[in-house]
């Protein structure tokens, strides 16, 4: 007895004394993909979804300081938004946060990530679709930021604290990728991208259409640059646009992506989503009409207003109109018209339904680019036509019926504001009616042209009483994070003040 | 068995009966052994220290003994009865402290500090959670309950933190078996024998890795010592009642700016002035709701008074215990509740050299509770803010509204969801039943021994150790649609949802060791230890939902549209350790003890993950050794010792060596999928840390043991932390798992016991006192990083921050002129935000202190326990929540009409460029409205307090029948009764306006590692004194209990 009990003692003792390595190799992970694992074409769809999702849901603030929303008599206000008085907390999201998956930094990681796989591995349309959206996603971190962490991001191993990179630096960079987008779609072989056709959820693997947008956005960046870039520098990186011979989008050839939206909560279009009702039912009770502009289209006999506004959901003794806005920063009296009493940012133009595409970039927007660029004798072209045209394609694309006969009436009208000959400032008209076809389509666009040329000449500060001295601020500031976990660099940027700091094409 | 007992009985002729009592306090001592000398012949006492025991004719002397007391010894003569009253054995030679492996070893040897709390102690105010029973009764113990509710949930740390983002939950050995310390919540408190608090990481090598942390050493009861069996029966009820609440002002009603509106969640309009007012709309038929406007009390009384029933039954018998037990809460929050039922099965048998033991616990708990976070989702979705938690439906309700009459919401026209009075927030009653967790958690904890002595010097023990845990969870939205008349007063779509989860988690161990006890000579004994230990865990977390149920209310996961929600995560690790320990002691009064241990285990790579830690202890019984003070009755005890140790581990979750990616945003979309990086990535080469300490004591005992005091220093440091950087967004990531941070913790722990203080005639009156004092300071955190993110607001979080403690709190703050002054706008009269984070104080406390003074009388006993902690400071979310509806006493200052911000000054540029600035005497705030729903809620620090608090923890009132008032009968042995109180009082700051400061909201947490989960009683993380709205009032708990032994 004595004898097996001490020989199961010593077994025990050294049967799992002797514990082999590979008793020890249970450490891969059963339950998500990492690295090895992940391929371009299941970073496409996610990536390209998060892009639009956020150029056409998460500028509401621009919205509301252009003049295009204001907040409805159901909340209290929000201090940073209506007195301009914002913190390194506000819109931290834009940069991406702690838990974030939507963040520019969050969606370009992939895209990086997207690229390097796709390079190595040889597929061009991948390749290029990865700097297009590159592109978009930088333009829209330094119109906000100015400098921010470029060459030396996505390298947590070499730069665990990323340097900033010079606003004009990036931008540069960025119409160098696009060139090198388009040679790769020009070359691409899309047989050579497994699954392209299904993971482009935006033009099914159209390398044409991918083309028109590369160069689309590479005006759209010059004409961000319309203050301080050299007409002759504008030219010839124009020329170099035209001479791809791809083209522009064009009427009728808006970037949507479409992955299959349906009213299944999470899986509703985002705009529909956000600012009609989401899929589980929440209605926006916040963002309503703005005045501003709300009077901008009753003045101009433009029924635009009725496509991109609702009407109000219950009139009331006080509140008999079918539209109606407020007036931003105001004092709202609590029993004022509430949310249900007003007009929502999600008219009919703009919200068709919970299935339908997302727009990326309109083909409304890329008619006033190219308007203006012909304008400022960039790109050869009549501008009074392309201007038209705009202006045409805001209402075809809203769902205006015979759309170009009620906006040819529209332009027929001998007001400054409208019609071509008679605007003392082309530029300032082009782009006047830019931010009149773009409401709550681009919100964040009238935020960039304010800044840049300073159209609406005529819009009013918010009227919140502790607004002080502040005005619309000029950028965002950096995320507190950055202060502190990347705190030498952000240090080396200087005191950002979002009154009076600029980002670089600002003049 | 038959046979023997027979042999027994042929050969006991008499029987003595007696009580052992303490000989100071006259108190009846139980489990006193009762032995004829010179026999195997025994019993021990029972509860109330009655002891019955057969004596053969060969029987002249019985010998009583009993840990901490003098052994005595009676010749029985004639005598039939024996009452003994034993003494302290004031040299406590005897006391013994549960050590590694469930050995026992006397308090003397041990060179490292250790407390042991007896059941009593544990289970004298009657708590559900023993750990709410050592709340404030050793020092270096930090019990900090974080919220109320039908689950105690608690954060237990020894002698402050060892990581800055990882475990610091001390090691609950459970029987030898080393188990995760959320079982402690499970245990009933009257299985415990006895509880050793092993403060330090002395002997880590032996406890294994996890007892870096500290050890909480749980012994259950084994039975009886003879086999004359012993049941008792106790019940126990307790009821709970809101003890504080956060300060409302009560003189303004529903409104803005001054203007009464009936529909308002605000409570900005005039000052109450007794008129019938119109509350809410007018409903479809035209009935309304007329009410007087005056403030009510209905928002305090809105919340119950909580009853918890204990029901307790227990057989014990040699080697063989037994006892069931049913704890029925119901909590303050209505229709909270939470029913535990357990059965214990503890056993053994001994043949010959062999012996064998077998313990097994089940648990189930069964709840039911609101769940906030369902609420605070749909919230969220319907784009409105400071919404989370029960607290706030509270803060939506001005004070003249009749809360409670709305509790019939299915009913009563103005309780329904579309027709109640306030557009911006929910009826309460309606919230709490329409967003609901229930499920069932279930333990088992079960271990089995085997013991074979080979010779009286050594042994040999293998071990088995199970524990494992199962929750099944139903969380549900019964959901609301909006009726016509509801829509355009803000009611919108409810969904009804359903959320499934099926969590396990169980954990293997397997242990096998010898130990070794041999005397050399008389001056030198050797002890040794060497044995293996091998532990396997295993868990998966299933969650499956859906958030458009098609049928109301039926909640089946098949009755709906679109797709399903879920996922399946599993885990698995391993870990490997071979240990071993050699004491040598000389002549009994100096020891010496050496330990090593390697712990070998799958979370890290090979090639790191192999790795050995060593440690060493030394004790002087300085009473012993000097002969002049042996003799001494002025000093009766003197001991130094101190230790040094060194511990490792890789407490990381599985698979965190390498980046991951998920499907998030609504993919997959049928048949498209779509991934994005997940926001942490990893160093695939991550090392172990370590941990070093070094602590050093004195145990003293002054005149004849009625004065003791002792006294530990500890210093550690932890270095290389392996914990989650935070990073720039940048990067790709916001944190990287990484080796980085180093820190130091230090501290005292003082304890003294006055037994008795004082004595007069049968008064006896005892004090006992401890003390913690703890700091840290974290001295690097990572290259070109100075501070890491805890836990907390964007606006005020826990943080660490190179040469702070660990942690502070960051927040935002006002903007100052350089002397501290508030900078207020010249015409507007506000202040404004500082846009950078400020530090303040420390999070975790400097101070814990715990008084016990105890008078007993005869078989009367009153105990008291005072607790405090201080020295650090908490932020309240609440006073954020209360301004913006204007609930809060802060927003009725100077009856609303404009002031002067106290002590402000007003910016001047001057014409050098540089700015000066002066005292504001005289611009007033252009709109106090304005100010607190604005800036005064973004700035954070208002709503900072000291976190000190003094609480009356426990008092307990007991009396023992005597065995004269039990009379006669042969069936009950003692009879006990109690009334008790918990949290009967608690003082706190005059700043401190809002609630508990102990109380932390911990975010629920994903991480299906976490043990239980956020609902249940789950161990909070390591962010402390962030306080929200799904915190409830802090409650007092009094009650009585009885206790039968038969």
């Amino acid at each position: 007895m004595k004898k097996i009990i001490y020989s199961i003692f010593t077994l025990l003792l050294l049967g799992t004394a002797s514990c082999k390595d590979e008793f020890f190799d249970i450490n891969e992970n059963p339950n998500a993909p990492t690295e090895e694992s992940i391929t371009p074409q299941l970073i496409l769809p996610r990536t390209l979804h998060a892009t639009a999702s956020r150029m056409a849901t998460s500028y509401d603030y621009a919205a509301h300081w252009m003049g295009y929303w204001s907040r409805s008599g159901t909340y209290g206000p929000s201090a940073e938004q209506e007195t301009y008085a914002i913190t390194t907390g506000y819109q931290a999201d834009e940069w991406g946060t702690t838990n974030s998956t939507t963040g520019w930094y969050d969606i370009l990681t992939d895209v990086n990530l997207m690229e390097k796989k796709a390079e190595a591995s040889g597929q061009a349309f991948y390749q290029g679709a990865a700097k297009v959206i590159k592109s978009i996603g930088f333009m829209y971190l330094v119109d906000e930021y100015n400098n921010v962490p470029y060459s030396k991001a996505f390298d947590l191993g070499g730069n665990i604290l990323p340097a900033y990179d010079k606003g004009e630096d990036i931008y540069a960079d960025l119409l160098v990728q696009l060139d090198a987008a388009d040679k790769l779609f020009a070359a691409a072989d899309v047989s050579a991208d497994p699954g392209i056709e299904e993971a482009d959820i935006m033009f099914g693997g159209d390398v044409a259409m991918w083309r028109k947008l590369a160069n689309t956005q590479r005006l759209k960046l010059l004409i961000h640059m319309s203050e301080v870039i050299s007409p002759a520098n504008a030219q010839a990186e124009i020329a170099k646009i035209t001479t791809n011979g791809a083209g522009f989008l064009m009427a009728g050839e808006s970037a949507n992506v479409q992955p299959g939206y349906s009213n299944v909560v999470d899986q509703d279009n985002p705009f529909y989503s956000t600012y009609k009702v989401s899929a589980a039912g929440a209605l926006d009770q916040y963002n309503r009409a703005n005045n501003y502009v709300l009077n901008k289209f009753m003045s101009t006999n433009d029924v635009r207003y009725q496509y991109f506004f609702s009407k109000a959901e219950v009139k009331t003794a006080a509140q008999p109109n079918d539209y109606y806005g407020y007036n931003f920063g105001e004092v709202i009296p609590n029993n004022a018209p509430n949310a249900s009493n007003s007009s929502d940012v999600a008219g009919p133009g703009l919200a068709k339904g919970p299935e339908q595409a997302q727009w990326l970039f309109t083909s409304v927007e890329s008619l006033f680019l190219q308007a203006e660029a012909m304008q400022r004798g960039w790109l050869p072209g009549d501008a009074e036509t392309t201007y038209k045209n705009a202006v045409t394609e805001s209402f075809v694309w809203l769902g205006v019926p015979n759309a170009t006969t009620v906006a040819a009436t529209y332009l027929a009208q001998d007001n400054r504001m409208i019609s071509y000959t008679s605007a003392p400032n082309k530029i300032n008209l082009i782009v006047m009616q830019k931010y009149l076809a773009l409401v709550g389509i681009n919100n964040f666009e009238a935020w960039v042209d304010y800044r840049r040329v300073g159209v609406p000449t005529d819009l009013p500060l918010s009227l919140a009483p502790n607004r002080a001295d502040n005005v619309i601020p000029s950028r965002l500031l950096y995320p507190q994070n950055e202060y502190s976990y990347n705190a030498a660099n952000v240090a080396a940027e200087g005191s950002i003040n979002a009154q009076t700091s600029k980002v670089f094409w600002d003049k | 068995m038959l046979s023997t007992l027979l042999h027994e009985a042929m050969a006991q002729d008499r029987t003595v009966t007696g009580r052992v009592t303490d000989a100071t306090s006259n108190q009846g001592l139980p489990g006193v052994t009762v032995l004829v000398k010179g026999t195997q012949i025994g019993t021990a006492t029972d509860v109330g220290g009655n002891y019955s025991i057969a004596v053969p004719a060969s029987g002249t002397t019985l010998v009583f003994s009993f840990i901490g007391y003098t052994t005595t010894e009676r010749v029985i003569g004639n005598a039939t009865t024996l009452n003994v009253p034993l003494g302290v054995d004031a040299r406590q030679l005897g006391e013994v402290v549960v050590t590694a492996l469930g050995i026992e070893r006397q308090k003397k040897e041990v060179a490292y500090a250790t407390a042991t709390v007896t059941e009593e102690v544990v289970t004298r105010a009657t708590p559900i959670n023993v750990a709410n029973g050592l709340q404030g009764k050793v020092s270096g113990l930090n019990i900090a309950s974080t919220n109320n509710g039908v689950f105690e949930n608690v954060r237990i740390t020894l002698r402050g933190i060892r990581s800055l983002t990882g475990n610091n939950n001390p090691l609950l050995l459970l029987d030898g078996v080393p188990s995760d310390i959320s079982y402690l919540s499970s245990l009933n408190p009257n299985d415990i024998e006895n509880v050793t608090v092993i403060k330090g990481s002395s002997g880590a090598a032996i406890y294994g890795p996890d007892a870096r942390n500290g050890v909480i050493v749980v012994t259950t009861k084994k039975g009886s010592l003879d086999d004359k069996p012993t049941v008792t029966i106790s019940h126990s009820t307790q009821l709970q009642q809101i003890s504080f609440f956060p300060k409302l002002q009560e003189k303004f009603g529903s409104g803005g700016l001054g203007e009464y509106i009936p529909y308002e969640n605000w409570s900005w309009g005039p000052a109450f002035d007794g008129s019938d007012v119109l509350l809410g709309d007018p409903l479809p038929d035209g009935s309304e709701q007329i009410v007087p406007y005056s403030a009510r009390n209905d928002r305090k009384e809105f919340f119950n008074t909580g009853v918890t029933n204990q029901n307790n039954l227990s057989f014990a018998a040699k080697d063989f215990y037994i006892s069931l037990q049913d704890a029925n809460i119901t909590g303050t929050v209505p229709n909270d509740k939470n029913r535990r039922t357990g059965v214990r099965l503890n056993t053994g048998k001994e043949y010959g050299k062999f012996r064998v033991g077998f313990n097994t616990n089940y648990i189930q708990q069964n709840y039911n509770v609101f769940n906030d976070l369902g609420m605070a989702g749909w919230n969220a979705a319907n784009n409105v803010g400071l919404n989370q938690g029960l607290m706030n439906l509270i803060f939506n309700t001005p004070a003249h509204v009749p809360l409670t009459n709305y509790s019939d919401f299915e009913n009563d026209p103005f309780s329904q969801y579309n027709n109640y009075y306030n557009h911006y927030g929910l009826n309460p009653y309606f919230a709490l039943d329409n967003w609901r967790t229930s499920g069932r958690r279930e333990d088992l904890i079960t271990n089995l021994d085997f013991n074979y002595k080979i010779t009286d010097w050594i042994s040999l023990t293998y071990r088995a150790g199970l524990t494992a845990q199962m929750v099944n969870e139903r969380r549900t939205s019964k959901g609301e649609v909006p009726t016509a008349f509801g829509v355009p007063r803000g009611a919108s779509l409810i969904p009804g949802f359903v959320e499934e989860r099926s969590y396990r988690n169980t954990r293997l161990s397997s242990e096998a060791f010898a130990n070794l006890n041999k005397e050399i000579n008389e001056d030198f004994k050797v002890n040794a230890i060497l044995g293996t230990y091998l532990r396997q865990n295993d868990a998966r977390d299933t969650r499956v939902g859906t958030t458009s149920l098609v049928v109301p209310e039926l909640f089946n996961l098949a009755n709906r549209t679109g797709q399903l929600t879920g996922s399946s995560p599993e885990a698995k690790t391993r870990l490997f350790s071979v240990y071993a320990s050699a004491g040598l002691s000389f002549r009994d009064w100096a020891f010496l003890d050496v330990t090593g241990r390697n712990d070998k285990t799958s979370v890290l790579a090979a090639g790191n993950n192999s790795f050995f830690y060593p440690g060493v202890t030394a004790a002087l019984v300085l009473s012993d050794a000097i002969p002049a003070i042996k003799n001494n009755n002025l000093i009766t005890y003197l001991k130094i010792r101190g230790a040094w140790n060194k511990t490792g581990n890789a407490d990381i979750n599985p698979y965190s060596l390498a980046a991951t990616f998920s499907q998030v945003n609504g993919f997959p979309y049928g048949t498209l999928p779509g991934y994005t990086a997940n926001n942490t990535t990893y160093n695939a080469n991550l090392e172990p840390e370590f941990i070093e300490s070094r602590e050093v004591g004195i145990e003293t005992g002054f005149l004849n043991g009625r004065v003791n005091l002792e006294a530990t220093y500890y210093n550690q440091d932890n270095d290389n932390q392996i914990i989650p950087i935070n990073v720039s967004t940048a990067t790709g990531y916001t944190s990287a798992f990484v080796n980085a941070a180093s820190f130091i913790n230090k501290g005292v722990e003082l304890d003294l016991r006055l037994t008795p203080l004082v004595k007069l005639g049968g008064v006896n009156v005892e004090f006992r006192a401890n003390a913690t004092y703890n700091d840290s300071e974290v001295t690097t955190v990572f290259e070109g990083l100075n501070e890491l993110f805890i836990g907390g607001y964007p606006t005020a979080a826990n943080y660490v921050v190179k040469g702070m403690p660990a942690f502070i709190i960051r927040a935002t703050d006002y903007n100052r002129d350089p002397e501290g002054r508030v900078i207020v706008n010249g015409t507007s009269g506000a202040p404004t935000q500082n846009p950078n984070l400020q530090n303040f104080g420390r999070t975790n406390p400097k101070w814990i202190v715990g008084l016990n003074p105890s008078v007993n009388w005869k078989g009367l006993n009153l105990s008291t326990l005072f607790e405090y902690k201080g020295g650090h400071y908490a932020y309240h979310d609440i006073g954020n929540a209360m301004a913006w509806t204007g609930v809060s006493e802060a927003s009725a200052a100077n009856n609303r009409e404009r002031f002067v911000f106290p002590n402000s000054v007003i910016a001047n540029a001057n014409a050098d460029g540089t700015t000066s600035y002066t005292p504001n005497t005289n611009v007033t705030l252009n709109s106090v409205e304005n100010f607190y729903t604005g800036v005064y809620r973004t700035v954070a620090s208002n709503f900072i307090t000291s976190a000190a608090a003094w609480r009356l923890r426990e008092v307990a009132l007991t009396y023992d029948l005597p065995v004269s008032l039990i009379g006669k009968q042969k069936y009950i042995k003692g009879v006990s009764v109690a009334l008790t109180g918990r949290n009967l009082a608690l003082w706190l700051p005059k700043s401190n306006v809002y609630t508990d400061p102990d109380f932390t909201f911990s975010a629920a947490t994903a991480d299906f590692n976490a043990p239980a989960n956020s609902q249940s009683q789950g161990v909070s993380g390591n962010t402390s004194g962030i306080s929200n709205s799904t915190i409830n009032p802090p409650t007092r708990i009094f009650g009585g209990n009885i206790s039968l032994t038969f």
